[in-house]
């Protein structure tokens, strides 16, 4: 093997800042699971913890899975219709979290198949009607700083726009890991796909978004 | 470029996840040596700040318009 003697400076710089894993670790799968016992037990405040747990996280996935942040919370509400009617048959063996972001992800793929077929659908776009409202407050000083203002805002509709261009399966994946930090075998429970083309499609995704993004980044 | 096309595609493989196993250090050493997979695992990194920045949350009237189908949904047919 090829002796390599890494550089101490880069090596820190290449150590990546990992997704938020929140409703991944253990302590929240304990939660939902109590939560799941005690809706299904009669508890009626159960059922809206588990909405309030999950309902940013699974928008925010669906949304960039689709591309449209309205019909995402359509999707989302319906996704969780449907826990809500089968939740009595969920096998507590599984995680709950990767059954909601199964049943939220089948909606959202279905809806890029629908669209599909019916092309001249018309569908708003991330980016478009985006308020400024919605927006994280993390630039206190940008009224005295329009430019890096206009800059950064002009990079998230990139990066945004980017996502889109990635395929649905690779968007997926990539979403599920780099934004979701979910774990590899947790992707492969939620896409029904092999752990080895759970890999192989995450490495394509992080390639392309980088390729693409690059340019703007320069 | 230091590394061959072959080593590219398997660093693109390998990383960054490979990073904290046996073969982190050629990891960390294609990079030092390739401007394009250094350039590359850079806009990466820096889009995924950007992307993990912007939050998208519900509407404000989104947790009580599901509870109001879901009373629906629960309510026997007249």
């Amino acid at each position: 093997m090829q002796a390599v003697t890494a550089d101490p400076r880069l090596a820190r710089e290449v150590s990546l800042p990992h997704a938020p894993t929140a409703g991944a670790g253990d302590d929240a799968i304990d939660q939902d699971a109590v939560l799941v016992a005690a809706h299904l037990a009669g508890d009626p405040l159960a059922f809206t913890e588990l909405v309030r747990r999950y309902q940013g996280r699974l928008l925010a996935h669906v949304a960039r899975m689709i591309g449209d942040r309205d019909r995402g919370e359509d999707l989302v509400q319906e996704a969780f219709v449907r826990i809500h009617r089968h939740l009595g048959r969920f096998d507590p063996r599984r995680r709950f979290s990767t059954w909601a972001y199964a049943i939220a992800g089948n909606l959202a793929k279905n809806e890029l198949r629908d669209r599909r077929r019916s092309p001249l659908v018309l569908h708003q776009t991330l980016t478009e009607g985006r308020q400024d409202g919605d927006r994280p407050l993390e630039f206190p000083d940008s009224s005295t700083q329009p430019d890096r203002l206009y800059r950064q805002r002009r990079l998230r509709a990139l990066v945004e726009e980017t996502v889109e261009q990635l395929g649905p399966a690779h968007r997926e994946v990539f979403l599920l890991r780099e934004l979701e930090g979910r774990s590899y075998e947790d992707i492969a429970e939620i896409t029904g796909c092999s752990l080895g083309t759970v890999k192989s499609r995450l490495s394509r995704a992080r390639t392309r978004f980088a390729d693409l993004i690059r340019p703007h980044l320069d | 470029m230091g590394g061959s096309r072959m080593q590219c595609d398997q660093f693109g493989r390998s990383f960054p996840d490979g990073l904290a196993g046996p073969g982190g250090n050629r990891l960390i050493a294609h990079l030092d040596a390739c401007p394009t997979c250094r350039s590359r695992w850079r806009a990466l990194r820096l889009g995924l700040r950007i992307l993990r920045e912007d939050s998208i949350r519900p509407s404000p009237g989104f947790e009580q318009a599901l509870m109001a189908r879901l009373a629906r949904e629960a309510r026997p047919p007249s």
